[in-house]
C-alpha cells in the first residue's frame, strides 16, 4: 500500500502569470474506518503544509456546490471525491479562472436566474395538489437538492463543444423548468420557456445525469420536457 | 473626487443628497448585470486621507450577508420600495450556513391564528426557557403575515409529500417542512430584479455618522483585493454566527465580523455562552468534523425528529435515547433538547465513543434505514448508504460514529423585538438566534428588519455622513495585514487554528471550569503575543485565503473571549450547555440571560438579566422545566429500556 497520494494541480494567477502551469504535490494518506480521504482534504493539506493554493469550499459534504472542479477530466465536487492514488485537478471547464481552482461561475449561474420565476405566494396552501410520496422522494427531492455546482454545464457538449451557451439555458436550469412544469400550478409557460431557451438543442447524450452529485436524472427530465413540448405542438420546425 | 470629501460635505443634506440621487440613477442602468462579472460597479472612486483608494457605492439600505436572513431582508426592503445593495463575503446563494443547509427543516407558525401566541410558546420551550418571548412572538406574527410557505411553493418549489401524497404537516399549528429551497429561489430572483449584489466582498466594519447613527460599511473584495465603502441610510447586518471557531457543521464564512462591530463598541450580547449542537451532518451525504477543522470526514446525519432518535447508541452499542422519548411529557416538550441531554448523560458516564479524541461521540445505527416510512421529515437519508456507495465507491457499515457539532453559534445584542433595530440607531441585527428553529427566526427577523429599514429610509432625505479617517484606519489595518513581515512571524492560518484549538479546549460538548480557564488563558496569550506577529504567506490580492483568515482572526478571538467569559458565569447545565462541574439545571439562579460586554480597555463584564416572559410566564415555564426532574440532571444515568 502506498502511503501518499500524488496530485497534479493546475495553477494560475491571472494578475501575475502569463499562462496556467501544473504543479505536483505529494499528500500523506489519512483515512479512517468510516471515512475515505477526499480531494478537498488533500487541498487543505497542501494549502496548510506545502504551499498556499486557491480553491473554494463551504459545506465540506456535497451540499453547497462551491468546490466543483475537474478531477481526472470529469467535473466533480472535491469534497465528495475519494482519492485513490494519482489525480489531476483543474478548474471547472468553461469558466474563466479567478485563481488556481477558483472560477467565475457567474455566467452559468445566471442561466438559473433566467429560468427562475417569481416570488408571488400561492393563494392558499390548500390548493397544493397531492403527489405520490415516492415520486416526491425519487424525483422532486433530488431536484430540490440541486446546488448549481455546474458540473452538468462543464460536461454538456452543447455548451462545451458546440459553444451554444448564448442560446441554450443548460441542463441545470432545465431542471428548474421541469420542476415548475409538473408542480400542478403551471399554465404551460415553463415548457414554452424551455423551448425558447434551446430545449431541442439537447441531444440526450446523458452526461449531465452521469455527473450530477445530487443524483438528478437530468437527461430524462429534459426528455420529458421535450415530450410535453411536442404534444403541445411547440417543437420548432427547424429541430430534428 | 475623494479628497475633496471634507467632513462638511458629508453633513446632512448638501452634497450627500446629490450623491444619493446620482446613485439611484446609476442603479437603474445596473439592472440585469452583475457586479461580479463586470467588476464591482463603483459610483465613484475616492481616496482616504493617507491615499488608499476605494470605490464608493450607496443605496437606501445596505444588507450585509447573503444567507437566508440577508436575502430575505433584501427582498423585503426592495419590495417596500427601497434601493438596496447586498454585500456578501461568499458567493451569494451558496455562502454561509444557508449555503451548507440548502433545504432542511423549515418550521413555520404561519397557519396559527392566535396572533403569534402559540408560535411563541412553541419557541419559548425550545431552548429551556431562555428565549426572548417578545421576539418569538414577533417572529411568529411575521410568519403569519408573510406566509413564507406559500411563497416557497409559489416560487416553484415543492414541499415534501408523505406516503399519502399530501403535504407533510399541512394544517398543523406549527409545521416542519423539509427542503426549504426558498434560499436558492430568492438568490436568483434578487439578481433577476437587478439588485446590486457584491459577492466575495467582506465587511471589515460598520460606519457611524457624527451622531452615532449607522451610515454604511467598509469592505474588501476578496477576488481582487479592492476596497469598497457602501453608504446607506440604514444598515442590516445578517452575518450569521461566529461558529467557525468551534467544531462546527456550519460555514467557514461564519467568523463573527457582525458581532465584532458591536462588541468592540461596548454593546452587550446575550446567549454568547450557548452553543447550538446537533449530531449532524447533512443530507444527502453527511459528514463529521475533525479536530483539525478543515479535515472533514464523512459521516451521516442524525435526525432530530421522533423515531429516528432511537438510532443513537453508545460506545457499547446500547441504544440510549429510547428512555427519554418513551416519556410522553418530555417528548412533546423538548424533543430536540432531549436528544442532547441523553447524549450528555452518556458522555458524563464515560459511554461516549472516542470521537476525535474528546470521547464525546456516539454511534448512529443505520441498520434497515432504507425501509423507513416516508412520513419522516427527512426522506432522503434513506438513500444515504446508496449515495455514499455511488459517489465515493464506499460501503458504509451499520454503525457509524457521529460527533456532536455546532450548526451555529448564537449571541444577539439588545434589539427592538418589533424591528430588530439594535442600540445603534439605523443598524439592524439579524444574527442567528438561540433556537433549534433557527430558520424560523432568521426568516421572521429579516422580514421585520427589511421592512422597517426600508420605511425609515424613506423618511430620511439625506445619506448620513461617514468619516474618511476611519475608513483610512480600517483599510490601512487590512492592507497592513497583507503586507506585514514581522520577525518570528506566525502564519495567519496557524493563528486561526490556535484560536480554534483554544475554543475546542474550553467549549467542548461537556465543559468544566478548568478547561474554560485554560481556554481563556490561551486566548489572552494569542491576543497579546500571536496576533501582532501574524503574517500572510501568500501576498497576492487575488483570492488569498491567508489574507482573509488574517482579517477574520480578530473577530473570532473577540467572540471566543465573549463566549468563555459568559460560559464561566453560567454555573449550571441547561441544554444545549453542559458542565460536568455543574450537572444540574438551576432555574432559581440561572433562568436568566447573561449580558456580556467588552469595555474600552478590553475588560469583560457579564451581567444577569431577567428573561422576557410575556407569552409563557416564568411560573408556567418553571412547571414545565422542573429542574428537580432527574431527566435534566446529566449526572444521573440514562435508563436503558
Ligand atoms: C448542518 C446544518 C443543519 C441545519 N439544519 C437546520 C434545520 O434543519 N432547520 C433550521 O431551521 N436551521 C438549520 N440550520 C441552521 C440554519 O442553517 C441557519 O440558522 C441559517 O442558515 C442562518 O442563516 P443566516 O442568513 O442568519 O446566516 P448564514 O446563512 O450563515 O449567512 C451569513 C452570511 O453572511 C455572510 N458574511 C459573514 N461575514 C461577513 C462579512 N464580514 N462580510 C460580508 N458578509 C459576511 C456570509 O457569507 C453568509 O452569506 C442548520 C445549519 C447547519 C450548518
Amino acid at each position: 500500500m502506498r502511503n501518499s497520494y500524488i496530485l497534479h494541480i493546475e495553477r494560475y494567477n491571472p494578475t501575475i502569470d502569463s499562462e496556467p502551469y501544473m504543479t505536483t504535490f505529494k499528500v500523506p494518506k489519512k483515512e479512517s474506518a468510516t471515512a475515505p480521504m477526499t480531494a478537498l482534504m488533500a487541498l487543505h493539506y497542501i494549502n496548510r503544509f506545502l504551499e498556499p493554493i486557491a480553491y473554494e469550499y463551504n459545506c465540506r459534504r456535497g451540499s453547497c456546490g462551491c468546490c466543483a472542479m475537474m478531477i481526472d477530466g470529469m467535473p466533480q465536487l472535491a469534497c465528495y471525491y475519494k482519492l485513490t492514488h494519482e489525480h489531476t485537478l483543474k478548474p471547472l471547464t468553461g469558466c474563466s479562472v479567478v485563481r488556481d481552482l477558483v472560477v467565475n461561475r457567474k455566467p452559468m449561474r445566471d442561466k438559473f436566474v433566467l429560468s427562475s420565476d417569481t416570488l408571488n405566494p400561492i393563494g392558499s396552501s390548500s390548493i397544493l395538489k397531492p403527489i405520490s410520496g415516492e415520486f416526491w422522494r425519487d424525483t422532486i427531492a433530488p431536484i430540490n437538492a440541486c446546488r448549481e455546482c455546474l458540473c452538468c454545464y462543464a460536461t454538456c457538449p452543447v455548451i462545451q463543444v458546440h459553444k451554444k451557451l448564448d442560446s441554450f439555458i443548460g441542463p441545470g436550469a432545465f431542471q428548474q423548468l421541469y420542476l415548475r412544469s409538473i408542480n400542478g400550478m403551471d399554465d404551460g409557460s415553463s415548457v414554452e420557456k424551455a423551448v425558447v431557451e434551446g430545449l431541442f438543442e439537447c441531444n440526450q447524450c446523458g452526461m449531465c445525469t452521469l455527473v450530477c452529485p445530487a443524483r438528478i436524472d437530468c437527461t430524462r427530465h429534459i426528455r420529458t420536457l421535450m415530450e410535453m413540448a411536442v404534444s403541445a405542438g411547440l417543437k420548432p420546425a427547424s429541430s430534428k | 473626487m475623494g479628497q475633496e470629501f471634507s467632513r462638511r460635505n458629508f453633513l446632512k443634506g448638501g452634497f450627500a443628497l446629490g450623491l444619493g440621487a446620482a446613485t439611484a440613477a446609476a442603479f437603474g442602468s445596473l439592472s440585469g448585470c452583475s457586479p461580479k462579472t463586470e467588476g464591482a460597479k463603483a459610483n465613484s472612486v475616492a481616496l482616504t486621507p493617507s491615499g488608499i483608494s476605494y470605490s464608493l457605492h450607496s443605496a437606501d439600505v445596505i444588507v450585509v450577508g447573503g444567507g437566508m436572513a440577508g436575502l430575505n431582508a433584501t427582498q423585503q426592503a426592495s419590495d417596500a420600495g427601497a434601493s438596496v445593495i447586498l454585500v456578501d463575503k461568499g458567493p451569494v446563494g451558496h455562502s454561509g450556513n444557508s449555503g451548507v443547509l440548502w433545504g432542511q427543516t423549515y418550521v413555520t407558525a404561519e397557519s396559527t391564528t392566535d396572533d403569534g401566541v402559540s408560535g411563541a410558546q412553541f419557541l419559548a420551550i425550545d431552548v429551556m426557557g431562555i428565549l426572548d418571548q417578545d421576539q418569538a412572538r414577533e417572529v411568529s406574527r411575521a410568519q403569519i403575515e408573510a406566509q413564507p410557505r406559500r411563497v416557497i411553493e409559489g416560487a416553484g418549489n415543492m414541499f415534501q409529500r408523505g406516503d399519502d401524497g399530501q403535504v407533510l404537516g399541512l394544517g398543523q399549528p406549527t409545521v416542519t417542512v423539509t427542503h426549504n429551497t426558498l434560499y436558492k429561489q430568492q438568490a436568483q430572483l434578487l439578481v433577476k430584479r437587478g439588485i446590486p449584489v457584491f459577492d466575495n466582498t467582506m465587511m471589515l466594519d460598520i460606519m457611524l455618522d457624527d451622531e452615532g447613527n449607522a451610515s454604511g460599511i467598509i469592505a474588501i473584495n476578496l477576488d481582487d483585493g479592492s476596497a469598497h465603502v457602501f453608504r446607506g441610510k440604514k444598515v442590516i447586518l445578517c452575518t450569521g454566527g461566529y461558529h467557525w471557531v468551534s467544531r462546527s457543521a456550519g460555514s467557514p464564512e461564519s467568523t463573527g465580523e457582525g458581532h465584532l462591530a458591536l462588541l468592540k463598541r461596548g454593546y452587550a450580547f446575550k446567549d454568547m455562552e450557548f452553543p447550538q449542537y446537533d449530531f449532524s451532518g447533512i443530507r444527502p451525504f453527511g459528514y463529521r468534523p475533525d479536530k483539525e477543522k478543515d479535515q472533514v470526514e464523512i459521516g451521516v446525519e442524525l435526525i432530530a425528529n421522533g423515531e429516528i432518535h432511537h438510532r443513537m447508541y453508545n460506545k457499547d452499542k446500547q441504544q440510549f435515547t429510547k428512555a427519554f422519548f418513551s416519556d410522553p411529557n418530555l417528548q412533546s416538550i423538548v424533543a430536540f433538547q432531549g436528544t442532547l441531554i441523553t447524549a450528555a448523560k452518556e458522555f458524563f458516564q464515560g459511554n461516549g465513543t472516542p470521537g476525535d479524541g474528546s470521547n464525546n461521540g456516539i454511534y448512529f445505527n443505520i441498520e434497515n434505514i432504507e425501509s423507513e416510512p416516508n412520513t419522516q421529515s427527512y426522506p432522503t437519508y434513506k438513500g444515504v448508504r446508496k449515495y455514499v456507495a455511488r459517489n465515493m465507491n464506499y460501503q458504509w457499515p451499520d454503525f457509524l460514529e457521529n460527533i456532536p457539532s455546532e450548526y451555529s453559534s448564537c449571541g444577539v445584542p439588545k434589539q427592538d423585538p418589533k424591528t430588530c433595530e439594535s442600540e445603534i440607531p439605523g443598524l439592524y441585527t439579524v444574527f442567528v438566534a438561540l433556537s433549534a428553529m433557527s430558520s424560523m427566526w432568521n426568516w421572521g427577523q429579516s422580514y421585520l428588519a427589511g421592512k422597517d429599514a426600508a420605511s425609515k429610509a424613506k423618511t430620511l432625505d439625506y445619506l448620513p455622513s461617514y468619516k474618511p479617517e476611519e475608513v483610512d484606519e480600517i483599510l490601512s489595518k487590512a492592507y497592513g495585514l497583507l503586507e506585514a513581515n514581522p520577525a518570528d512571524g506566525i502564519r495567519s492560518l496557524e493563528v486561526y487554528r490556535s484560536i480554534q484549538r483554544a475554543f475546542y479546549r474550553g467549549q467542548d460538548y461537556m465543559k468544566n471550569e478548568d478547561a474554560m480557564k485554560e481556554m481563556l488563558t490561551e486566548l489572552e496569550r494569542i491576543q497579546k503575543e500571536d496576533l501582532p506577529k501574524m503574517f500572510c504567506q501568500d501576498k497576492s490580492r487575488n483570492f488569498n485565503r491567508d489574507w482573509k483568515q488574517a482579517m477574520e482572526a480578530e473577530s473570532m478571538l473577540i467572540c471566543s473571549l465573549a463566549t468563555v467569559h459568559a460560559a464561566l458565569e453560567r454555573k449550571e447545565s441547561r441544554s444545549p450547555f453542559f458542565r460536568t462541574d455543574y450537572p444540574k439545571m438551576d432555574n432559581k439562579n440561572y433562568l436568566c440571560y447573561l449580558w456580556t460586554s467588552m469595555g474600552k480597555n478590553g475588560e469583560w463584564k457579564v451581567e444577569k438579566g431577567d428573561i422576557v416572559d410575556s407569552v409563557l410566564p416564568r411560573e408556567e415555564l418553571l412547571k414545565i422545566l422542573d429542574d428537580t426532574e432527574d431527566k435534566y440532571d446529566i449526572s444521573i444515568p440514562n435508563e436503558y429500556i
